[in-house]
């Protein structure tokens, strides 16, 4: 995948208000009937309705809840760990995606990955916020049990199964315990420092390791 | 997808940070650097988006209807904008009923009306001879009314009749209108608790269709920024009187 750096607002402090607007939303918890879970918007529709949410539309918004929630209530979980707090994440995720959506630039990402950016630094955010970004595991950082590596849905229905087989791709030619920290430090919210510990290495390796897994996933990914 | 991008001189701390490691000194230069450095925040935005596809990962969970009911109801036009935040601590919106602008209309004293339905669905403007807009503006959760406002455009005058507005020392009262748009509230001007204010020469700066007026305690003077910075006391849609 290629990206532009062409001048544009920065989606950083837009896409990741770290500490910025932490603001916790008020949980508003009252119920409503069901509601259908449909998740066979590909990506071209879901850029339409991204398009028509950046206008301010409602009924847009609801498609797009309809249509992605379940993914990104997965990513919170994920990171959370607490159902409630997860809860609160998704709503603040989908309110920034409200004000925000018009910032959404389809020549950078599938909108599911942009969406996936926002609700992965809400969580962030939160389990910072929280004090809950605990090292887990004083042991070999393999054996930790948030390590365990979930297989990518199947079949990607949201419309970023290529940009997921090209990074799956990548992260396999990494060395494993490189990929491993990478994959730990994005769903855990954890600093080299967490991450040293947690792994029971020196700081050094982990930094090392970190920074070649990510420069090799990087030519990887432009190759 | 635009042609390959060049590489900032400082990407692997941009991917750090974008990946949330650093700390200390590092994490506070990169975090000046986003701000300082547009190239360095696309490189930041660029390791964002690569690493977001790590999410593809996490199997999906359906969340509880209930969050998409809190979602819906805080899907406010105001919050269609990154200026709104200042309403968010404060649920101010419930204030916001139908109910409210009617009593408010008839406090002002405006609705001739014999019929008392006749409030609750405002008349549509005529199409000559504007008629002025109305709003009563309320405390959050039906708190009291705190005032009654009249916004006639052609004769360019707000009229704020005070209900129940206390003053606060070293403190001013500031009128705004939030237009409809979601875009940013703007300051129609300062209103006193103790008599009518008469805003004279001042005519809505947006389409009073959908909008409200809001009340807000601010420094003496009035907001330093431009926008609410104190409590908002309350909020009245506007309607057509």
């Amino acid at each position: 995948m290629t990206m532009s750096y062409a001048a544009s607002p920065t989606i950083h402090g837009r896409i990741a208000p770290r500490g910025g607007e932490a603001a916790a939303v008020p949980g508003s918890r009252r119920r409503t009937g069901g509601r259908g879970m449909t998740t066979d918007l590909d990506r071209e529709r879901l850029k339409t309705v991204l398009g028509q949410v950046a206008a301010g539309d409602r009924n847009a918004m609801a498609d797009l809840y309809r249509a992605t929630s379940a993914k990104l209530y997965g990513v919170c979980l994920r990171i959370v760990r607490d159902d409630a707090e997860a809860e609160e994440v998704l709503q603040e995720v989908y309110l920034t995606v409200w004000k925000r959506a018009a910032s959404y630039d389809p020549a950078k990402a599938s909108p599911i990955t942009w969406l996936a950016a926002v609700a992965r630094n809400r969580a962030i955010d939160r389990l910072r916020a929280s004090g809950a970004r605990v090292v887990r595991s004083s042991g070999p950082i393999d054996g930790a049990l948030d390590l365990a590596d979930p297989a990518p849905d199947a079949e990607s229905q949201l419309g970023h199964s290529e940009d997921s087989r090209r990074l799956k791709g990548c992260l396999d030619r990494l060395e494993p315990d490189h990929a491993g920290l990478i994959r730990r430090a994005f769903f855990g919210g954890l600093s080299y420092s967490d991450l040293a510990q947690a792994a029971g290495r020196p700081l050094g390796t982990v930094k090392t390791w970190i920074r070649k897994g990510l420069m090799n996933l990087k030519v990887c990914l432009e190759s | 997808m635009r042609g390959p991008a060049p590489t900032h001189p400082q990407d692997l701390r941009a991917a750090e940070y974008a990946l949330g490691v650093l700390e200390g000194a590092a994490l506070a230069e990169a975090e000046a650097l986003t701000r300082s450095d547009a190239a360095f925040a696309d490189a930041v935005e660029t390791w964002e988006l690569r690493l977001a596809v790590l999410a593809d990962y996490v199997p999906e969970v359906r969340p509880p209807d209930r969050v998409w009911e809190a979602i819906r109801l805080r899907l406010s036009p105001l919050a269609a904008n990154d200026n709104a935040r200042w309403w968010n601590s404060i649920d101010v919106w419930r204030g916001l009923t139908a109910a409210s602008v009617a009593v408010g209309a008839i406090a002002i004293g405006i609705l001739a009306a014999p019929n008392p339905g006749a409030v609750v669905q405002p008349k549509p403007p005529a199409a000559f001879a504007a008629a002025p807009w109305t709003a009563v503006v309320a405390a959050p959760d039906g708190g009291p009314k705190l005032a009654a406002i009249t916004v006639d455009n052609d004769l360019k005058r707000i009229v704020v009749t005070p209900l129940a507005l206390t003053e606060e020392q070293a403190k001013s009262l500031e009128l705004w209108v939030v237009p409809a748009d979601g875009s940013a509230p703007r300051s129609l001007g300062l209103v006193k608790a103790g008599g009518s204010t008469v805003l004279a020469n001042v005519t809505l700066p947006v389409d009073a269709k959908g909008a409200a007026l809001a009340i807000s305690r601010e420094p003496t003077g009035g907001s330093p920024t431009g926008l609410p910075t104190g409590p908002i006391l309350g909020v009245g849609a506007l309607a057509v009187s």
